[in-house]
């Protein structure tokens, strides 16, 4: 019998930010690149200061320990620094780099997925981009429709990328530590509304393997596949499903490419029912892409049909009230259920 | 932990039972396993042993009271478990809906409606529904629908599915018209898709009834079928004139009814003359016959009892009823005045004793039997039991040591301190036994 292992409390926040500091203790190539992640310090006059560590301090304290020849501060330019960190992925570093908003691929797409996702393909395995790319996703603190955006299932549709979505501050540490040790590009999404969320964390230095979901709550009825934030919306949804006495099942893929089609696949086996819950915008998404595929290979397991509970197909409006109208909610997911249970 | 002592299910068809005594007292002690009261049912009076040691702490069924099938009759606690009357009222009234709600509460309380279809008639239901009908072999078209819009779900079939198991799976009556067009008495119950099927054939002057309190042991596992002899309890009865009564012709008609209903191959229990027409008909209709369990069986040896034949060839009464029950019994109990009147009634109803006389002097006569199969046990491809009671003073036991020579691939068991009629007398240990056998069978 293997003894439980030893865990802390923390935040989604502190969690990214102890994974970034045991990659770069065990690892001397792994270096951190981004706007403002080390935030001025240790520039002359602000040597002892105290330092921002990016926009929402995720980053905070790493450059005193490991110095600004690790944490570097980039220009605000995307195009330049992601271009430079596929560069040093592909010439011997492990660079970490971060993407502020996910609204902002634009300016980088070229790098991203016309070279980073591309080299091991087109060098015939002799280069590869061991480049982590971490990136903010969500709506709910009002920042408006070019800060609020998910977008993970762009990332999702492009061969070459491997898109991590975590749900919870045990996740994002132990999929960040794969993230890392991983040779291939690997978007990282972090959900900014999670960061001060919290909740057990696994001491060490153990990563969880990408491509394998996670069941965060067992249930015989319906099967929910939550991504990211979405998981705790649907954990919510499902303990007011409790009281009526339908047991959801909520899966977290954890990671959206690859994606564990298996564990989905089987828990639909033993629910027939299916409820994919997706912040991002639902055309050509990633809940479309999982609903398709248990469509597909899970079509005689099914008794009702497949519900996409997701984002609408608008930009995330400024507006509180319609932003919060925006984001799947547990009664939504709620109402999805009871419509097929 | 208080036991609460139900009335036990004894036959197929039982459905309640009759309490006719207590052998303890309120707070008297009592040992698992010790007799406990007696229950008269239908057929029989037999004991219902203690379930558990402890006191007999309440008698919730007084003597002559009639209580369901396991409905509480008494409730036995611990010697220093301390039960108020009102916890005690309250174990009880807990028991009946406890029994009753055994089934799977569904989790979600939905009506079943019929299916809706579309324009074209196709049942709307779940691909998961379509394909477990198909392995299921269901008609959509007979499911009831509990998913939304009347969508047929997969959970649907299965309680359909389970549903229709069922219905073939409970005792029903069907009279089977054979070629001569006279109608054969069977009772059918057991699920259609059990390992064995078995058909139970009575003896000189009995009927299936016979078999009632082994057959719900079997009903559950296999497919069993207990038929009437022609000129036998609901067959027909035809004069002797218009037909033969004799082993051949009858194990003729069995093997045609066991066609006409689909039996074969089946495992064929046989009981004193329904022995011998077993065995008549594994010789003549190998291919029919899985295999043969004889139960003081016609057939295997000379002697039959002289008191049988004086009381075949007596005009029936109720005098004679209770003589022909005292010949078949070891344990008085098993004498009672109901059966004496059953009897009576069956000898009596037209055309009845006509077939008896007919049938006993086709195989018997004053100088013994007239069939004998002993020497051709070893013509027999299928495997045999051959179980007797020890103290059968009709055809005696040591027929069953001469077949069981005679053919040493048999299994025997004589039965201790049992008279002509194990399915009755000794019920559960013949039932057991045959069940032992059966599983011992090879599998086809």
């Amino acid at each position: 019998m293997v003894a439980a292992a030893a865990t802390r409390q923390m935040t989604y926040q502190q969690a990214v930010n102890e994974a970034l500091q045991i990659a770069m203790r065990e690892d001397p190539t792994v270096v951190l690149m981004g706007e403002d992640i080390a935030g001025g310090a240790m520039i002359d006059h602000l040597v002892n200061e105290d330092a921002w560590g990016g926009p929402m301090g995720v980053t905070k304290g790493l450059v005193q320990e490991f110095g600004r020849d690790r944490v570097l501060d980039t220009p605000i330019t995307e195009a330049g620094f992601i271009g430079a960190a596929v560069g040093a992925a592909a010439t011997g570093l492990r660079p970490v780099a971060e993407l502020m908003f996910v609204d902002f691929f634009g300016c980088c797409m070229d790098q991203i997925f016309d070279q980073g996702a591309k080299l091991r393909y087109m060098f015939g395995g002799k280069a590869n981009c061991p480049l982590v790319i971490r990136t903010m996703i969500g709506a709910g603190v009002s920042a408006a429709g070019q800060h609020s955006g998910c977008h993970y299932s762009v990332f999702t549709h492009m061969p070459g990328i491997k898109c991590v979505v975590p749900s919870t501050p045990a996740d994002a540490k132990g999929l960040l530590l794969s993230a890392i040790r991983d040779d291939d590009l690997v978007m990282f999404f972090e959900n900014k509304v999670l960061y001060a969320t919290s909740g057990e964390v696994p001491e060490g230095n153990e990563g969880i393997p990408l491509g394998v979901a996670d069941v965060k709550r067992p249930g015989d009825d319906v099967t929910i596949v939550a991504i990211s934030r979405m998981v705790q919306q649907s954990l919510a949804a499902a303990d007011a499903l409790a009281a009526d006495g339908i047991e959801a099942e909520v899966i977290d893929p954890r990671t959206l490419s690859p994606l564990d089609d298996e564990t989905i696949l089987n828990s639909v086996a033993k629910t027939h029912r299916l409820v994919i819950v997706d912040e991002d915008n639902p055309r050509c998404s990633a809940a479309a892409d999982i609903s398709a595929m248990v469509a597909d290979k899970g079509f005689d397991t099914l008794d009702a049909p497949i519900k996409l509970v997701t984002a609408p197909h608008t930009p995330v409006p400024f507006s509180p009230p319609l932003e919060q109208f925006y984001v799947p909610s547990p009664d939504r997911i709620a109402a999805a259920v009871r419509e097929i249970v | 932990m208080p036991t609460i002592v139900t009335m036990p299910k004894w036959g197929l068809t039982m459905t309640s039972g009759t309490v006719t005594g207590w052998s303890r007292q309120e707070g008297d002690p009592i040992a698992e396993g010790a007799p406990l009261l007696t229950v008269e049912t239908e057929k029989a009076v037999d004991d219902v042993e203690a379930p558990a040691s402890g006191i007999l702490r309440k008698i919730v069924a007084e003597v002559g009271s009639e209580v369901p099938v396991m409905g509480a009759v008494a409730v036995i606690t611990a010697p220093d478990e301390d039960l108020s009357d009102d916890d005690l009222a309250a174990l009880v009234a807990s028991a009946a809906p406890a029994a009753a709600a055994a089934g799977e509460v569904p989790r979600v309380a939905r009506e079943a409606r019929q299916a809706a279809r579309d324009a074209s008639g196709r049942v709307n239901a779940s691909p998961a529904a379509r394909k477990r009908a198909g392995e299921l072999g269901i008609d959509l078209s007979t499911v009831e629908a509990t998913g939304p819009g009347g969508r047929v779900t997969s959970e649907d079939v299965e309680r359909a599915a389970a549903a229709a198991a069922s219905a073939a799976a409970a005792p029903r009556a069907e009279m089977v018209e054979l070629a001569d067009g006279s109608h054969l008495y069977a009772l059918l119950a057991g699920p259609t898709d059990a390992p064995e099927t078995i058909v139970f054939l009575h003896g000189l002057g009995g009927s299936q009834s016979t078999w009632a309190s082994v057959l719900g042991d079997f009903a559950n596992t296999y497919r069993i079928a207990a038929l009437d002899l022609p000129g036998h309890g609901a067959s027909d009865k035809p004069d002797p004139s218009a037909f033969d009564y004799s082993v051949p012709t009858l194990a003729a008609t069995v093997g045609e009814a066991i066609e006409k209903l689909e039996l074969s191959p089946a495992v064929i229990v046989g009981h004193s003359m329904g022995g011998a027409v077993a065995l008549q008909l594994a010789l003549d209709r190998p291919k029919l016959v899985r295999a043969l369990a004889l139960i003081d069986s016609a057939g295997l040896g000379s002697e039959v009892s002289e008191d049988l034949l004086d009381n075949v060839e007596a005009e029936p009464s109720r005098e004679e009823a209770r003589k022909l029950l005292e010949l078949f019994f070891e344990n008085p109990r098993f004498i009672l005045e109901r059966g004496i009147d059953e009897m009576h009634a069956a000898r009596s109803t037209p055309g009845a004793d006509a077939a008896v006389k007919a049938l006993a002097a086709s195989a018997f006569s004053r100088s013994g039997q007239t069939i004998a199969y002993l020497d051709r046990l070893s013509e027999l491809e299928q495997p045999v039991l051959i179980a007797w009671g020890e103290l059968d003073r009709v055809l005696p036991s040591h027929h069953a040591v001469a077949a069981h020579t005679a053919l040493p691939t048999s299994w025997l068991e004589i039965m201790e301190g049992i008279g002509h009629v194990p399915q009755v007398e000794s019920a559960p240990a013949l039932a057991a036994l045959i069940n032992r056998w059966l599983l011992s069978l090879p599998r086809p």
